[in-house]
């Protein structure tokens, strides 16, 4: 290729949305469909208005939101369009208004449910990134920027709370719903362990299958505290014969032994023994009734949650989770036997990066919460005095102002991070560019941490080589890499599962195939 | 819009010298200024030193972002009036931990949990307080959907008190009397909303907010002037989406109308509503009765004989 061409392929690649890109797409997308996930999973707010007698339960129907672009609300009243110049000038928030549809509905056991009410209403306003689709000057040309007092050059990608222009900073964590297997070690003694950290919607739960020091394999998860033999929590899934559980774990003969072992020590034969069990660990001392009905929901609510997926079968779901604890198991025996290297949490197939869209989607979860708890409030005192219920009366559109904008401005992210947003830095252009490009890595900076700070060879092309702090923060904060392109997650697992199962993937749970047969749902 | 700070700064600096000198300077007579670097007040016409030694009272520290304010700052937010204790009372977490961040003791926690308690029921430990507490909810609600500022809220708050302290709530709604006072305090600072407005996010009827507010208005003796009808206009024009210069042709005209005095006895709300209806045909922009009736809630009758007394007033003055 010839000097000039390249010239010109670069140029056009590092125009100025590129350099701001991955907010843009993170955030838009959020926009798009991260706010409706959120409340598609909430659906609902659930009253304790019906609790008494003679009363009909009330709840409320959350259904589409929409933002539309920033405004700002004079005291008079009136309602105006919102330029970043004018929300940095007057020190005030560049947010718009978010609307949502709800509808009160009461009834449902004895008298039919009945909608007392449904309307789009106003419940706060969700700060908009500089520059993203619903940004106002999103599509303006320079001219056209220069005339409402924008820099035509500014790449955006910030947002501006009460003036002040914050950056949410990219975060590196640990990829999620992945078997990592490490050494450790307990009392002393080396011993192996596989770790899932499996999330689902906001939710994040660590399980951890251990190899002890006398070979048995033990399983904590939350909510159980300490932790349970492996072989009991399989059998209480679902999986009860010796012989089902051996091989699921693997074929080789080697292992096959280790699995024998752990069988002779079990203390349960079958399903139900292995739910008391259980029960009897996470409810002890309360009745049997209460101890099995506390098993389950500890085994559907806490263990391995990511396997969870609409539309498939809670019984399914259960022996998928087996089957995964299997792999686990797996995992530490072929790490025992030295059959595989421990996994290399430094390595970048492992990490995963929380881009603004993502620390949004965290925000606004949070948010609406707050907001589903102050409306259950509202809807519960306006019953008590025998008001009429209308959406207008009981959403206090403040509460998700509130929750949305304060992490942002202070960057006290909810789940205890702080320092998530930061004051954009106006050093000179390059800051700016530089800093909208920053990662942060979790870790404490008061610690050594030498392997995390280390340049890792999967960084070629991905994370700068030289652009990093001195002093404490060094290898923790990092720089992308020019061209550095960051892909996200897929919008529709859906499809992709279709798109697989088409290729001849067999057993993915909530697909259902023609060729399905539970003997070769081998994964 | 530097120009507008520049006046308003200006304005400000000519309120304070005329406040000071109310009583000149004791030797000429003349103006008094205040010297705020040597914290002497000096007569700018002899030179007298009338007074030094000023305080400053600002705080003695600089800060120059959020967070070494927090640092620096020794003292936590300003009392409210919109806090039932005024924001004073205090509060024991939820959490059971320390200052440090540990967690308690078995023991200490259920000293705490007990604690916690006994707080509570002290907090709102009469019928007033708990009145108060509910109350003020209701007004901070309203307000929000109202999208009203914090001074109004303020003054809300502080007119509920004194109607709470003067025994009128008997006999009438908790809510009733909240909505009431956020009608008067947003109409005391001029950013009034309509009746139709405040009962469409209150919990009672319009007129049982007619009726207490005129009974609260009446016993608490508030000043409250009549609404002025440009008030409504930017909300208005905004709403339909008209230019600013259509809004100051609104504006014009009620100025025109007012010094006529066609306005007294009128309905504000149909009065702006007609004005800028009027506006925006005079300024060439596309907009109906039927839509400015909507957004201001007046029947088209109203907008329509308003309109013509308006165009009347302007008519009989001499260009």
């Amino acid at each position: 290729m010839l000097q000039e061409d390249k010239r010109e392929l670069s140029e056009s690649y590092f125009s100025k949305e590129r350099l701001a890109e991955h907010h843009f797409r993170s955030y838009n997308a959020f926009l798009e469909h991260g706010m409706q996930d959120v409340v598609t999973e909430k659906e609902r707010i659930e009253t304790d208005i019906g609790d008494k007698e003679d009363e009909e339960p009330v709840w409320v129907e959350l259904g589409d939101v929409r933002a539309v672009t920033p405004r700002v609300r004079e005291a008079d009243g009136s309602e105006e369009l919102l330029y970043p110049q004018e929300a940095r000038l007057r020190n005030i928030t560049y947010s718009a208004p978010v609307f949502m549809e709800m509808s009160i509905v009461r009834g449902g056991e004895e008298e039919e449910e009945r909608v007392l009410d449904t309307t789009e209403t106003k419940v706060g306003r969700m700060p908009i990134m500089v520059g993203s689709d619903k940004c106002n000057i999103s599509g303006f040309s320079d001219e056209e920027l220069i005339e409402i007092g924008e820099d035509p050059a500014d790449p955006g990608g910030y947002f501006i709370i009460n003036g002040s222009e914050r950056v949410l900073m990219t975060s590196e964590d640990l990829a999620p719903n992945k078997i990592l297997a490490e050494y450790d070690s307990k009392y002393g003694d080396e011993i192996q362990v596989a770790k899932t950290f499996s999330q689902r919607r906001g939710y994040r739960a660590l399980v951890l299958v251990e190899r002890n020091r006398e070979g048995l394999l033990e399983v904590s998860f939350p909510s159980v505290s300490g932790s349970i033999s492996f072989v009991t929590l399989v059998r209480a899934l679902g999986l009860e014969s010796d012989e089902e559980i051996v091989h699921r774990v693997s074929e080789d003969p080697e292992i096959v032994k280790f699995m024998l072992e752990n069988l002779e020590e079990a203390d349960v034969q079958t399903q139900e023994e292995a739910i008391e069990d259980l029960g009897q660990r996470v409810a002890s001392g309360q009745g049997k009734n209460y101890q099995l009905k506390r098993a389950n929901y500890v085994i559907d609510r806490y263990l391995l949650p990511h396997l969870h997926e609409d539309g498939v079968e809670e019984e399914e779901t259960r022996i998928n989770k087996a089957y995964y604890l299997c792999r686990m198991a797996e995992a530490c025996f072929e790490l025992a036997l030295g059959r595989r290297e421990a996994d290399d949490k430094d390595h970048y197939a492992n990490k995963r990066l929380k881009v603004s869209g993502d620390l949004m989607k965290d925000l606004f979860r949070t948010a609406l919460n707050k907001l589903a708890r102050d409306v259950k409030y509202q809807l519960e005192r306006a019953n008590m005095r025998n008001r009429e219920l209308t959406v207008n009366t009981v959403v206090r559109s403040d509460v998700l102002t509130e929750r949305l904008e304060h992490p942002i401005a202070t960057g006290n992210w909810v789940g205890g991070r702080s320092g998530v947003s930061q004051l954009v830095d106006r050093t000179d252009f390059m800051g700016v560019l530089s800093h909208l490009r920053r990662l942060r890595s979790p870790l404490s900076r008061s610690q050594p941490h030498f392997e995390a700070r280390d340049l890792h060879a999967t960084q070629w092309g991905r994370i700068c080589p030289s652009e990093t702090p001195e002093g404490p923060n060094c290898g923790l904060v990092k720089n992308f890499a020019q061209a550095m392109e960051l892909s996200q997650d897929v919008d529709d697992e859906r499809d992709l599962k279709q798109e697989l199962s088409s290729m001849g993937v067999e057993g993915i749970p909530g697909i259902s195939m023609e060729t399905t047969s539970t003997t070769s749902a081998d994964d | 819009m530097t120009d507008a700070r520049m006046r308003s700064r200006e304005q400000e600096r000519t309120d304070e010298t005329e406040s000071e000198s109310t009583d000149g300077c004791p030797e000429c007579g003349g103006l008094v200024v205040n010297d705020e670097e040597h914290g002497e007040s000096v007569c700018a016409d002899c030179g007298l030193v009338v007074e030094e030694d000023g305080i400053d009272r600002g705080p003695e520290w600089r800060a120059f972002d959020s967070k070494e304010k927090d640092e620096k700052s020794r003292v936590g937010a300003p009392t409210t009036n919109t806090m039932h204790d005024k924001g004073l009372s205090t509060n024991i977490d939820w959490r059971d931990k320390d200052a440090y961040g540990n967690s308690l003791s078995s023991n200490q926690r259920q000293k705490m949990q007990r604690l916690r308690k006994w707080n509570e029921r002290f907090r709102t430990r009469d019928a007033k307080e708990r009145n108060l507490k509910q109350a003020l909810g209701e007004i901070d609600r309203m307000a929000s959907a109202l999208g009203l500022p914090d001074n109004v809220r303020e003054t809300a708050s502080v007119i509920y008190r004194r109607a709470l302290e003067d025994d009128l709530l008997p006999g009438r709604s908790i809510e009733g009397v909240a909505t009431s006072c956020v009608y008067a305090a947003a109409r005391q600072a001029g950013v009034p909303r309509s009746l139709d407005e405040i009962a469409d996010v209150s919990r009672v009827e319009k007129a049982e907010i007619a009726r207490t507010y005129r009974y609260v208005v009446r016993e608490l003796g508030l000043e409250v002037a009549p609404a002025d009808p440009e008030s409504y206009v930017p909300r208005f024009a905004s709403d339909l989406g008209l230019s600013d210069e259509a809004s100051h042709r609104a504006r014009e005209l009620l100025k025109t109308a007012k010094d006529k005095g066609v306005h007294s006895g009128k309905s504000p709300v149909g009065l702006a509503a007609a004005a800028v209806y009027a506006a925006a045909l005079l300024t060439n922009e596309k907009t109906t009765q039927a839509k400015v009736s909507e957004v201001a809630d007046i029947s088209e009758v109203t907008i329509r004989n308003r309109y013509h007394e308006l165009l009347e007033a302007e008519d009989t003055i001499p260009v």
